[in-house]
């Protein structure tokens, strides 16, 4: 099959697309390790992993256009699109995982502590320290 | 292989709308909020263009030239669902971390 599209443009859009999986991956990264950290560890470890997992997805899922330089145009869409899809799915579905699981953490972390610092209603409605 | 991937992210996403719904929303509404739009792309994506491959367009009986431009077009649009939905859930986890440090109101 011939193309009109150079290799080089292959790896060109490829990268491109790979940056924004990359650049996402290192603002979790950020976000995970930075505030969400400080408010709670687990979450932020949870979200950083989440980060570190978005990066190597995008490594996989991008391989494809490097590899359609050294090696045949169809067997870059076929078995290496096969391996790299693999790979990508996987490490896509952990990084979502990761998310959910932090958020969830987070989460109740929050309505914790709304549960512990909201005033206690009184049965007659009063504030309570009691009527002054 | 690439049903088998689209139809499980579809499903995370509609994991994340509703764990964001029973969740986070109720934790801090603007959060949940946003994290179920992060889910609701993921899906919208999957959905509209998660079927779009070299082997079915081909099979369409589409000319290669036209193929490798849809799929450019499609790496176009999944680049931005990627930075989209990395977007929303980072404001969500941004807005749920001040919550937890602001305390309860």
């Amino acid at each position: 099959m011939e193309s009109s599209f150079e290799p080089g443009q292959m790896v060109l859009f490829h990268l491109m697309t790979g940056c924004a999986g990359w650049i996402v991956g290192l603002v979790l990264l950020g976000v995970g390790f930075g505030p969400v950290r400080k408010a709670h560890p687990v979450a932020g470890y949870l979200l950083g992993a989440a980060g570190g997992m978005q990066f190597i997805s995008s490594c996989c899922s991008e391989w494809r256009g490097p590899a359609s330089v050294w090696a045949d145009i169809d067997a870059a869409n076929g078995m290496l699109g096969d391996i790299s899809g693999l790979l990508s799915f996987f490490a896509y579905g952990a990084m979502f995982g990761l998310v959910i699981a932090s958020a969830v953490v987070l989460a109740k972390k929050v309505s914790a502590d709304a549960k512990e610092g909201a005033p206690v209603p009184t049965p007659e409605g009063q504030p309570p320290g009691g009527p002054s | 292989m690439n049903a088998l991937s689209g139809g499980s992210m579809f499903v995370a996403g509609f994991v994340v709308v509703l764990l964001g719904a029973i969740y986070v929303r109720k934790a801090h509404a603007t959060s949940g909020y946003l994290f179920m739009g992060a889910g609701a792309v993921v899906m919208l994506f999957r959905c509209c263009f998660g079927p779009l491959t070299y082997e079915t367009l081909l099979d369409g009986g589409m000319d290669f030239d036209v193929v490798n431009i849809v799929m450019l077009m499609r790496s176009l649009v999944g680049a931005a669902h990627v930075v989209i939905v990395g977007a929303l859930f980072a404001a969500s986890f941004v807005m749920l971390a001040k919550q937890v440090q602001k305390g309860p109101d």
